[in-house]
């Protein structure tokens, strides 16, 4: 089974591969639209934003409260944040939610220790718990202890969650090998965008594994009924599972019904170019090479960095050819080997600017390159060359893996930007109020209080002291009050002295924090960018080599093309009895 | 570079598989046998043979220890933060939680703090969720002083049967000299499944 392999071979889970391409993308909008600086002091606030919600990690507040703030974040998915939310003492009661985390933010190392020592308390794991080390050993394609770990909470989950643990139970038979107890962990799903992946991805399985494609296209019927089509996830699955089950079709001989299928795959979606071609293959398979010709001349409007427009392009030719049409063959071979030179011009500029700049400059950030604004064209996001050439770099996991680390890197780099402008206005403040501080506690002066202080004291004794003074004279006079009063006038005189040297000490103590965070966020700023220099170099190399790879098919099928010229003109050349059918052949006789 | 050869072979190879795959089942067919459309799509995907590229071990050890000290860092930056601009004697915090049965679905928050717009909130699909699994959300920090205040929250939504929902809750409280939590509650009626808000003070 070779269509449907080759067709979605990455798509084994649910992941979605956009997620770091529309970083990469929104970065170069945000920038388009308002330059750089602007664009930084837009991340900027939305740090502010991000980071003054979440901000105060150390809890005074109930724990109650605490640990529902870690959780929010945990949920949502913000795992940076909720690795800085947690303490030490939430570490150590919930090793699970710190292992999910690190998980989250792609920190492998301690992982396994954690989940070990959380396995190892067993008894204080609940579902959620379970749910999550599963999920984590899933994702390190440990599959037989994360069945294990699933087996551990059926029944005990909600609807919802339920579809995603039975989405992961599958999956894991079928990397297994088992698509029998896949079906059977499929068995309870009601419905869903997890059930309908689930199916899809075991009819992937069914068709890879057996000859018999019906298996698959029952899975698939399942899996489409299961799709609500609603959302832009779902409607890409939707494309898939028709373009996959129209491929079945063809390959079971069956080309009348896989038209049906390509047909409705969406032309905006990613799946378009694959479908138009196979449509095209369909139509040529049940001789209507006309349809077939236009199916292929469909697929020219995308970008030749897909396979199937090249295939299109080197079918459409061919076509001709077969239905006697050989002069329109020969304007469509020409039209082909000048598009697949074209487009071998445009990988060798981006590939010799990519050894000129690197990755970074010409993939990721703005860049106003001469001539390379072709690649750069900004105005549609997702059918622009550039996008194109990203999804194809995407493909291979290990750019994708090193694209993503560093749009991590990047997030890190921006939040120490935040950190550092935040810590000026620290610093200004807290120097502005060293100075008020130092002005104010100058003026007050302690020795002429206290000198006022005694001066009072000594006149209320005087006072109490004087022969006329009777005990109902003192009490309308309230002797005791002025004597407290002179008291409490002593106490709050000494508190104030205590305050103003805790407070002197505490604004010193508060820039010299500041100072030590200052100089902790360059050292970290400098590792950072220096790791993020290495990571560039290391990406370049990997889509240069992809380029490289790239290069190869083009010329492939430049060649291809060329080939059919010759096979054509040598037809003519050996035909004694050429009809002139129209000018054109003619003019190449 | 050997293993950039290494790779133009396979790719080669996968070529001409799909060559021989095409002429074989189309031999018979008058011309050009190996230009006949292919059925098998081939990308050069290196990721499926048998050559495994990761990055590089060192630079993922790198950066794991680089997040792992900036975790650290943002830490203590937040702890100084907090101490500088909310101390514990005029802090105020409001927090927002939503009962795991509730079927309201919230779509934004405004907070309102003595008539003062504080704080608003646009929510997404994945934070309904997390609140729903029992994730409480801070929606506002601040510095408050002591005395009498008000605040309003007022929520936005759909609730059941797909109705739309736009309900202030207002209270008014005392703050005094230690820090203020008050945490707002969104659960549903059981009797007609309108949402409900309560507030708690801590």
């Amino acid at each position: 089974m070779v269509i449907i392999s080759n067709i979605d071979i990455n798509i084994l889970e649910k992941q979605s591969r956009q997620t770091v391409l529309s970083y990469f993308l929104l970065r170069f909008k945000q920038k388009a639209l308002k330059g750089f600086q602007i664009k930084r002091r837009i991340l900027s606030c939305i740090s502010v934003i991000i980071f003054g919600l979440i901000a105060p990690f150390v809890h005074a507040m109930p724990n109650e409260l605490y640990e529902g703030m870690v959780g929010f974040e945990l949920e949502s998915g913000n795992f940076f944040n909720a690795l800085v939310l947690m303490d030490d003492a939430y570490r150590e009661k919930y090793p699970v939610n710190y292992a999910s985390a690190l998980n989250g933010f792609n920190i492998e190392g301690g992982v396994k220790d954690l989940l070990e020592v959380a396995l190892k308390k067993n008894k204080s794991l609940g579902n959620q718990d379970y749910f999550n080390i599963g999920k984590i050993q899933y994702h390190s394609d440990e599959c037989i202890p994360a069945l294990k770990s699933f087996k551990k909470i059926k029944n005990k989950l909600s609807l919802e969650d339920k579809q995603e643990w039975a989405f992961y139970r599958a999956n894991c038979f079928i990397k297994l090998g088992s698509n029998k107890r896949a079906i059977k962990a499929l068995k309870d799903i009601l419905g869903g965008t997890w059930a309908s992946y689930a199916y899809y991805n075991l009819a992937l399985s069914f068709a890879e594994g057996s000859r018999d494609k019906r298996k698959a296209l029952g899975v698939l019927r399942i899996a489409r009924d299961l799709n609500a089509g609603k959302t832009q996830e779902e409607k890409s699955l939707k494309d898939k599972i028709h373009l996959a089950a129209g491929a079945l079709y063809l390959e079971e001989g069956k080309p009348d019904a896989a038209t049906s299928f390509f047909k409705k795959v969406y032309l905006d979606s990613e799946s378009a170019p694959k479908a138009l071609y196979l449509n095209g293959v369909s139509h040529h398979e049940l001789g209507d090479f006309r349809a077939a010709t236009q199916a292929w001349s469909s697929a020219k409007k995308y970008s030749l960095v897909d396979s199937s427009v090249s295939e299109s392009l080197l079918a459409i030719p061919y076509a001709y050819e077969r239905s006697g049409y050989i002069s329109q063959a020969l304007e469509a071979y020409f039209e082909a080997s000048a598009s697949f030179e074209n487009e071998l011009e445009k990988i060798d500029k981006v590939d010799s600017l990519l050894e000129k700049y690197g990755a970074q400059k010409i993939l990721i950030e703005e860049s106003d390159i001469e001539g390379l604004e072709w690649f750069l064209a900004r105005d549609v996001v997702t059918n622009t060359t550039r996008a194109t050439y990203y999804n194809y770099f995407m493909q291979e996991n290990v750019i994708y893996d090193a694209v993503e680390l560093h749009a991590e890197l990047s997030m890190l780099l921006d939040s120490l930007s935040f950190w550092r402008s935040q810590l000026v206005v620290f610093d200004a403040s807290l120097k502005n109020k060293r100075k008020n501080f130092k002005s104010q506690s100058k003026n007050f002066n302690v020795k002429a209080v206290e000198k006022k202080i005694n001066k009072f004291k000594k006149q209320a004794d005087d006072i109490k002291s004087n022969k006329t003074m009777t005990p109902n004279l003192a009490k309308n006079l309230q002797m005791p009050a002025i004597t407290s009063s002179v008291d409490s006038l002593r106490k709050r005189l000494l508190s104030l002295q205590q305050k103003i040297l805790k407070g002197r000490h505490g604004l010193e103590s508060q820039l010299e924090q500041s100072a030590k965070l200052n100089k902790n966020i360059k050292v970290l700023n400098n590792r950072l960018v220096n790791i993020t220099k290495l990571l560039d170099e290391k990406i370049t190399f990997l889509i240069r080599e992809r380029l490289a790879l790239l290069r190869i098919q083009m010329v492939s099928n430049f060649e291809r093309s060329e080939q059919g010229l010759i096979h054509i003109f040598e037809g003519i050349s050996e035909s004694k009895s050429v009809k002139k059918s129209n000018l054109l052949d003619g003019r190449y006789k | 570079m050997a293993i950039r050869q290494y790779l133009s072979l396979i790719v080669c190879c996968c070529f001409l598989s799909s060559f021989i795959q095409a002429a074989d089942k189309n031999g018979s067919k008058k011309g050009a046998g190996n230009l006949e459309p292919i059925k098998n799509i081939t990308q050069p995907n290196t990721s499926k043979g048998s050559v495994v590229k990761t990055i590089d071990t060192k630079i993922i050890k790198q950066a794991e220890e680089l997040k792992k000290e900036m975790i650290q860092l943002n830490r203590e930056l937040y702890q100084f933060e907090e101490d500088l601009l909310y101390p514990a004697n005029s802090q105020l915090a409001v927090f927002l939680s939503l009962s795991s049965d509730s079927s309201f679905v919230l779509d934004s928050v405004e907070l309102r703090l003595d008539d003062k717009m504080v704080s608003t909130y646009l929510y997404k699909k994945a934070e309904i969720v997390a609140l729903k699994k029992g994730g409480i959300q801070r929606i506002y920090l601040g510095s408050l002083s002591d005395g009498r205040h008000k605040l309003t929250a007022q929520f936005n939504g759909q609730g059941a049967n797909n109705r739309y929902f736009r309900r202030k809750k207002a209270l008014s409280f005392n703050k005094e000299d230690d820090a203020k939590y008050i945490q707002m509650t969104i659960s549903e009626s059981s009797t007609n499944r309108e949402p409900l808000f309560k507030v708690k003070q801590w």
